[in-house]
């Protein structure tokens, strides 16, 4: 169980990590991107699956691992709309309907996704000295449910996960960052805390 | 009238005609239907991993392949099933993301398809209908009336099995 210092102190390195995140994010976009509070939570494992809402909603999502001293899986999930916005913007485009099949428009999120997770990831190596190190990023667009418990299996064991996760709001960004750190790792991040 | 009962992750549930089960979003987790044709009882299993990971779990038998199978027939049993009707179909297991160079070992979706085929091998249920595999999520609903399994998906159409 984590205490309510530790649940704080999580709290306030993930919206420093998400900040860092959305300012990559509005730079990129020339938008701005409005930041929720973040929450931390002990999910059991068969929760997870319906984290975003309904399982069955769609959503684009960049999934990354994270390895060495903070190893993890960091994901991104877009809002579809949001994530068509962007592809559209980014490549100069029309507005993709069909993005499932839209090559370009998926590798210019999944650069995007990237450049979010990186940022995120990144602040938490600063602020926390753990030295941490990621995978390339992967896209899927499918059903929320689908892509969680896909990444909390990643990886071939069960644990009950703590989700960190920050919603990004705005008129043209809207999407949540989540963080799930490996076993283990959540004691690295609170002991370089000092907690 | 026919009742929807959600079968969540780890979770095992059985019924009788005209009930159906229902799965919403598999990713490389796999739905399980084990259905007896005569006396309509259906039985559904969503198994998360292919074998027991650590130990003192055992009080969560539907996670693991090797463990919900039995305790799926079992208590389908006691439903009025006869375990030599028995037959099964099952849809999920897919990989959802691929990274290049990731060894097969790490393939969850397919590793539990290939256990619980040989599980029900081993326990003498035909294997009747798969829909496994693939980079796509998959909505499931199971019919006991007419043994039906309808896998929905996103991008990949629908079939029924």
């Amino acid at each position: 169980m984590l205490s309510i210092e530790q649940l704080d102190a999580l709290r306030e390195l993930t919206n420093i990590g998400a900040s860092h995140a959305a300012t990559a994010l509005s730079q990129l976009l020339k938008v701005r991107v409005n930041l929720k509070v973040p929450s931390v939570e002990m999910v059991p494992f068969q929760r997870v699956h319906s984290l975003n809402g309904d399982p069955s909603t769609l959503v684009v999502a960049v999934y990354l691992k994270v390895l060495e001293e903070c190893p993890g899986k960091a994901l991104f999930m877009f809002d579809p709309e949001s994530a068509q916005n962007i592809a559209s913007f980014l490549n100069e485009s029309p507005v993709s309907q069909d993005l499932y099949n839209d090559e370009m428009a998926l590798s210019s999120l999944k650069e995007v996704g990237n450049i979010l997770l990186g940022s995120f990831l990144n602040a938490l190596s600063r602020l926390t000295k753990l030295k941490l190190n990621f995978s390339v990023p992967a896209i899927a667009v499918d059903m929320a449910g689908a892509i969680l418990d896909a990444v909390i299996l990643d990886g071939g064991y069960l644990e009950d996960w703590v989700f960190i996760e920050t919603k990004f709001a705005g008129n043209k960004v809207r999407g949540t960052l989540a963080f799930l750190p490996d076993p283990g790792t959540l004691d690295n991040l609170l002991g370089a805390l000092g907690l | 009238m026919s009742a929807m009962i959600n079968v969540g992750m780890a979770e095992i549930k059985v019924t009788l005609a005209p009930h159906r089960l229902v799965t919403t979003g598999l990713g490389s987790c796999i739905g399980l239907c084990i259905y007896d044709p005569v006396t309509k009882v259906g039985g559904m299993a969503h198994i998360v991993l292919p074998m027991v990971t650590s130990l003192g779990e055992g009080d969560q038998g539907g996670k693991y392949a090797v463990t919900a199978i039995p305790l799926l027939v079992e208590s389908m049993l006691k439903f009025g099933a006869n375990r030599y009707r028995l037959v099964a179909k099952m849809a999920g297991g897919a990989e959802m993301f691929s990274f290049p160079g990731q060894s097969s070992v790490l393939k969850i979706g397919e590793r539990n398809a290939e256990t619980i085929k040989e599980i029900l091998e081993d326990t003498g249920i035909p294997l009747i209908g798969q829909e496994i595999g693939g980079n796509f999520g998959r909505t499931i609903q199971f019919d006991t009336e007419s043994g039906d399994l309808w896998v929905r998906t996103i991008n990949h159409g629908e079939r029924t099995i």
